[in-house]
């Protein structure tokens, strides 16, 4: 076999070129300059696997998985061709959001495998709502209306609407909101046989998106403006006395889920919106590190995400909360919170009966996303052992 | 591993490249079977088992044929030949025909055999159509036998074409194995062919298949007219840009590392006939076939009757390899169908036709193609057909081809069509031989090459871009 020979120099250089340009994304991550940024891809990178305590044939991917998080100029590259879609092509670098228009992102909705995204189905009238999903729903929900009442506890089913049935108009290929979202379809069948604790927000959110912007562009979720006109509703729905009637406004900076999904930096992908607090605001949040928090958490709340807080009106209601991001997240929690003496917040469906004892709720309230419609048809949630039919 | 993944390009190959040019001559034939072996296992770290196998069967087969035909043994010459046929294609019915096997009795005689869900080893059809062709041309006397069981598993296993091709036949490369030259000028012309095939991988096939892959993911009574054509006119693109893709970084890949393999796509959608297109497309797939398939079984050597039926069988078995479904059945006969039509009369018709209805007519019958090859069964494939000519139910569910059709989708769509034709080519090709002074020549060559550092850079930008991986919520 012949040794290649040196036709030219420029040859010799523009091939140790390419092979350097290649190898210098490993060279970076070997001298410690990785480029993973769990800001915006929202969890922690893969760790550096070993040979023990693992199968051989599982090592390459996790060594892949590895690597892929930890190569040098990762972080540099994500950004310009995030640049390079949003602002050249009008488009995303995550196939899980559109971009829609003048700015607006759009979630698709978690993967299922083989079924369109959740969101997109919602936006295309084809969520899938058959009678026998209706009739679980509505089962699931007269034992649980049934179950609170017997304990004296005032239940009640809150429905968000995802951002795409309330800003249909923003998303590609868009659409003015139709009159029947999914959402609207499961309440008024719940409504209608015989479950009158379903709270629907979506006819009060498309009322108040006329006075303000009532959901963050570039983040799945309600705005404060939006959690506002959410709080007042439900007050009004559940008669709650708290009105939320003066409130303070001021401008601000939010880095959206979807913007972060982009990889937009706060710097570079921050949008304006307004901050809402109620005026006064006296509901107090129990750290976690305190001792009620750390009791809370070790002898109740176990691994579940949550918020206590307390206000000094006694004589107010006692609220126990079950819910997704939409109430976790900002500062929904916060400003609801005015409205009851003591109230508990977990981000979880399921509810262990045992939280019942310990918050004696006055009212329990259970909060699903528009998108998460299917998991009112599964009988475990909320996590209430029922006596069998 | 793919060469389109992060640890490929920045790990696997560099690291490659300068341990191969480190090494004295001797040791580059076992440094490029180590990684080939490293390439295979990371993706199918038990399938590697089961080439290794298929390396050391056809290895002694093709001693044993040699030997016999030296000793004049012709009756263990047939055998051991018929033997290493049956071994091979006996693997690739275990191992991807069984669950297509066993489904198809169930359904044909009313039985209940468990389906063995096999996995598919990657690129179990590419190496085993090249270790058939080694044990037929040591049996046909067109290739020497190798005596050097590690430069066997070299041609059977090395990583540039081992899972998508092109299929390299042995008398191709028994030369190059024992022997070959390598210089600076061919690695850079392999640099060059690699980035373009990563470009058409990663810029036009990657796009053009996620809006087919999303609109296939939408079941078919949803779809539109302007859907059904998006979704067709995208997995044309893919297809062609994803398999060419490929095919221009192996053949890259082999030229860095001092091989020269054929030609496997020569722009098959400017063909103005279906027997042009297939001289076009997959080229070492078809003259696979011709040469072990087509030729033995008679050719045109017994009259039109029977080459008709040779072409069918041909096409037939062309489109079992791409996949156990009769979905890829019906893809090879009507492709076999047409070339036969095309000898009967047609192809006369269409010589005398305009040019653009030539083109209209391959594209029309290779389009209608990718849908049997693109769709999950016969009837969805159907209703993709009726849909595309207007003859399927309005489903008035919301959906339309407006969800699909982004600014980047029609540049892609754009770009590809352009770079599906020779004009790139022909036009840089024309600029140079008209370039009235050196100086100018020159410019252009470094206009080209910043344009290939840019493809590279972009291209590599998107490999970093797959592995980004944000999560909504990781709680969730």
């Amino acid at each position: 076999m012949n040794e290649p020979r040196s036709f030219s120099l420029r040859a010799r250089l523009l091939f140790w070129a390419f092979v350097a340009a290649l190898a210098t994304p490993t060279a970076l991550m070997l001298a410690g300059q990785g480029g993973f940024s769990p800001e915006t891809e929202n969890r922690p990178p893969a760790p550096l696997p070993t040979l023990n305590g693992q199968p051989l044939r599982e090592f390459p991917r996790a060594f892949e998985a590895f690597f892929n998080d930890a190569f040098g100029l990762r972080a540099a590259m994500i950004k310009i061709n995030a640049k390079i879609h949003s602002r050249l092509l009008r488009g995303t670098i995550t196939p899980d959001v559109v971009a829609g228009r003048e700015g607006w992102l759009f979630y698709k909705g978690e993967h299922i495998r083989g079924t369109p995204q959740s969101n997109l189905q919602i936006f295309l009238g084809t969520y899938p709502l058959d009678s026998d999903f209706l009739e679980k729903a509505r089962r699931v929900q007269s034992r649980l209306r049934h179950y609170f009442e017997a304990r004296g506890i005032r239940y009640y089913l809150v429905l968000v609407p995802s951002k795409i049935s309330v800003y249909p108009e923003y998303m590609r290929g868009g659409k003015p909101p139709a009159e029947m979202s999914a959402i609207d379809v499961v309440a008024r069948h719940l409504q209608d046989h015989g479950e009158p604790h379903v709270v629907n927000l979506r006819p009060g959110l498309l009322r108040c998106k006329e006075q303000a912007q009532i959901y963050h562009k570039t983040d799945t979720h309600w705005s404060d403006e939006g959690m506002l006109c959410g709080c007042r509703l439900l007050a009004e729905r559940i008669g709650l006395e708290t009105r939320w009637e003066t409130v303070a406004r001021q401008a601000g900076l939010h880095h959206g889920d979807l913007a972060k999904m982009e990889g937009k930096s706060a710097a570079d992908g921050s949008e304006p919106t307004t901050e809402v607090r109620r005026v006064p605001e006296t509901a107090r949040l129990i750290p976690e590190d305190s001792l009620g928090g750390r009791l809370a958490q070790s002898i109740w709340l176990k691994d579940a995400t949550w918020k206590i807080f307390e206000t000094p009106d006694s004589s107010a209601p006692r609220l126990l909360c079950l819910g997704d991001s939409f109430f976790m997240r900002g500062n929904f929690t916060r400003l609801f919170a005015e409205a009851f003496s003591y109230s508990v917040f977990l981000w979880n469906d399921h509810l262990a009966p045992e939280y019942l004892d310990w918050i004696q709720p006055d009212v329990v309230i259970w909060e699903v996303t528009e998108r998460r419609l299917r998991i009112l048809a599964d009988p475990l949630n909320p996590g209430i052992p029922f006596d069998p039919e | 591993m793919v060469f389109s993944s992060t640890i490929f390009l920045f790990l696997f190959l560099p690291l490659t490249i300068v341990l191969y040019y480190a090494l004295p001559a001797k040791l580059k034939n076992f440094l490029l079977l180590a990684a080939s072996l490293v390439f295979y296992a990371w993706g199918e770290p038990l399938a590697v088992f089961l080439m290794l196998f298929s390396i050391a069967g056809n290895y002694l087969m093709g001693r044993l044929i040699a030997w016999s035909m030296a000793a004049g043994r012709a009756a263990i010459v047939r055998g051991t030949l018929v033997a290493a046929v049956a071994l091979n294609i006996g693997m690739l019915v275990v191992y991807k025909y069984s669950d297509f096997l066993v489904f198809n009795l169930n359904s044909l005689l009313d039985l209940n055999l468990p389906l063995p869900n096999i996995p598919l080893p990657i690129g179990i059809s590419f190496f085993t159509f090249q270790a058939l062709s080694y044990v037929i041309d040591v049996y046909r006397e067109e290739g020497t036998v190798q005596k050097n069981v590690f430069s066997l598993a070299l041609y059977i296993s090395l990583f540039p074409q081992l899972i998508a091709g092109p299929i390299v036949r042995y008398r191709d490369v028994d030369a190059q194995i024992r022997a070959r030259k390598t210089d600076y000028r061919q690695m850079l012309r392999g640099v060059a062919l690699f980035i373009v095939g990563l470009a058409k991988k990663v810029m036009v096939a990657n796009v053009a298949g996620e809006v087919a892959d999303q609109i296939f993911g939408v079941p078919v009574a949803n779809w539109t007219g302007g859907m059904a054509w998006l979704a067709v006119a995208s997995y044309t693109l893919q297809i062609y840009f994803d398999f060419s893709g490929y095919s221009d970084m192996a053949i890259g890949l082999g030229r860095i590392f001092g091989f020269e393999f054929l030609e496997n796509f020569r722009h098959p959608y400017v063909s103005q006939s279906i027997r042009e297109f297939w001289r076009r497309w997959h080229i070492s797939l078809s003259t696979w076939f011709r040469d072990y398939v087509y030729v033995p079984l008679g050719g045109s050597r017994n009259g039109s009757a029977r080459l008709y039926l040779n072409q069918l069988i041909v096409f037939l078995l062309c489109g079992l390899w791409h996949g156990a479904s009769w979905t890829f059945v019906v893809w090879g006969l009507w492709h076999g169908m047409f070339l036969v039509l095309e000898r009967m009369g047609i192809g006369a018709a269409l010589e005398r036709a305009w040019r653009p209805v030539r083109h209209l007519y391959v594209m029309a019958v290779v389009m209608a193609g990718w849908v049997f090859f693109r769709a999950a069964t016969l009837p969805e494939a159907w209703r993709i057909l009726r849909t595309l000519v207007g003859a399927g139910a309005e489903s008035g569910s919301g959906y339309s081809a407006h969800l699909y059709l982004t600014p980047l989708w029609l540049l892609t769509a754009a770009a590809g069509c352009v770079a599906c034709t020779p004009i790139p080519a022909a036009l840089a090709q024309r600029a140079l031989r008209a370039a009235p002074s050196a100086r100018i020549r020159f410019s252009l060559r470094l206009a080209a090459t910043a344009g290939l550092l840019a493809l590279l850079t972009y291209s590599a930008i998107s490999v970093a871009c797959s592995a980004y991986n944000p999560f909504i919520y990781f709680r969730f």
